[in-house]
């Protein structure tokens, strides 16, 4: 398959599951799961950054973030900020990343999202809202919990122009 | 395949030092725009444009679900229905005729103090299209926005009480901020004594805080607080709150007062938006 025609399909299939992503933010979840809701959007991006670095890098992330800043109702720039870090560490080091084994990949999926809740939690901070330390803790674990899913299921929506490992 | 995997073997992004320090100076300037003035509302306004689509299609489940449940029920229980809430209606309307005379009284005795009449007040009502955004605060979206008429500031309530008021409209849409979010307060009244209060969100959607109530104040177990208007954007003499608890501790300079809302702040589904301009 021609890179170009590859790349067309990388795009719609991206901007599809931002839809998606933006969907299960605004989809309201049962009080027990409440706490839970992972932060779909970014597990997108850490995926995207880590597989396909040249195609989608920060520009991607910062208008994913400003959606979900927009549909979330937070200040403007504060979810993009925040994606924008993460991905920003993340394609800096995609190809150590990448040759990482799963658990060890998940682990660092694990420390990018407790950086990700704690800038939230600055901004949050400055800004003058007041939040309990759970609603923080909850997507850490739920997104934890859900990346290798994720992960396995969008590497089967993709295709990749460079061989995985 | 092989060729083009090894072109792309160590892909590297261009200028991506660069772009970051861009983008993050851009979100930042969207950052301290957005809390201290609102530039940016404009392109928050289109990017809500661009989301109420999915907006409406996350609520859809909910609106087929109460269409399949008018259409499929039976003539019997439509007819209980209707005879129910022609009852209903029957007793509301004759609430209502008390109303309008008391109205006219009501109007009467101000002229004759002098003191500005604004009782009636035009109303919309809205539908909840969209909750629990934001598990930090208690906003909600509503379905009516700027080109309904909505505006900043607009008090909501449904036929209990306040839900809340308007914090952002956007051309098709809205953002409430319910009065039980940790930054919302309200000033009210006890409708008994006309003692005057604030009524605090406290982030939990059953109980309201009632700050800065000396120990010795008139106030007990069961009064009813209504809005006394005086923050200028909820109108005048919509019930909000039943008082729940008051703790007296003799060593604390004011009481624990905690309050009830008198509407289901997270069962509502319409809304009512009064238009107090």
């Amino acid at each position: 398959m021609p890179s170009e025609i590859k790349n067309n399909q990388n795009k719609i299939i991206a901007f599809l599951a931002t839809l998606i992503c933006i969907t299960l933010i605004l989809i309201p979840a049962p009080d027990l799961l409440k706490t839970y809701k992972p932060d779909w959007s970014l597990l997108l991006l850490i995926f995207l950054a880590i597989n396909l670095p040249k195609e989608f890098n920060l520009g991607t992330a910062f208008l994913v973030g400003l959606l979900v800043d927009v549909s979330k109702g937070s200040l403007l720039g504060q979810h993009a900020l925040a994606s924008l870090l993460i991905v920003f560490l993340v394609t800096k080091f995609h190809l150590q990343l990448r040759i990482f084994p799963f658990i060890q990949l998940t682990a660092v999926v694990c420390f990018l999202i407790i950086i990700y809740q704690f800038i939230l939690f600055w901004i949050n901070g400055v800004s003058g809202i007041s939040s309990s330390f759970a609603s923080y803790l909850g997507p850490i674990i739920s997104g934890t919990i859900l990346w290798p899913i994720i992960a396995k299921l969008l590497s089967q929506l993709f295709t990749f122009s460079t061989t995985k490992k | 395949m092989v060729v083009d995997s090894d072109k792309h073997r160590r892909p590297r992004i261009p200028a991506l030092n660069i772009k970051f320090i861009l983008l993050f100076c851009l979100s930042l300037f969207f950052l301290f725009s957005d809390q201290k003035n609102n530039y940016v509302s404009l392109l928050r306004n289109s990017v809500a444009i661009a989301i109420h689509p999915i907006q409406s299609l996350v609520d859809f489940p909910q609106r087929f679900g109460s269409w399949i449940n008018t259409n499929i029920s039976s003539r019997k229980e439509l007819i209980q229905e209707n005879q129910r809430l022609y009852e209903d209606h029957l007793q509301k309307e004759l609430a209502l005729q008390r109303l309008a005379s008391l109205e006219q009284e009501n109007i009467r005795l101000r002229e004759i103090l002098n003191a500005s009449s604004t009782i009636k007040n035009s109303v919309q009502i809205a539908r909840i299209i969209s909750t629990d955004i934001n598990p930090f605060r208690h906003l909600v979206v509503i379905n009516k926005g700027e080109q309904d008429g909505t505006y900043n500031g607009q008090a909501l309530v449904d036929s209990n009480g306040v839900i809340g008021q308007i914090l952002q409209t956007n051309f098709l849409s809205a953002k409430v901020i319910l009065i039980s979010d940790t930054d919302h307060a309200l000033p009210v009244e006890i409708n008994r004594n006309g003692f005057r209060a604030l009524a605090q969100g406290n982030g939990s959607f059953d109980s309201l805080s009632i700050p800065f109530i000396p120990n010795n104040a008139d106030i007990e177990i069961g009064d009813l607080l209504v809005t006394s208007g005086l923050g200028g954007k909820f109108p005048i003499g919509y019930p909000v709150a039943i008082i729940d608890s008051i703790s007296l501790n003799p060593t604390k300079q004011f009481a624990d007062v905690i309050a009830k809302p008198l509407a289901p702040l997270n069962q509502v589904r319409e809304v009512i938006l009064i238009n107090s301009n």
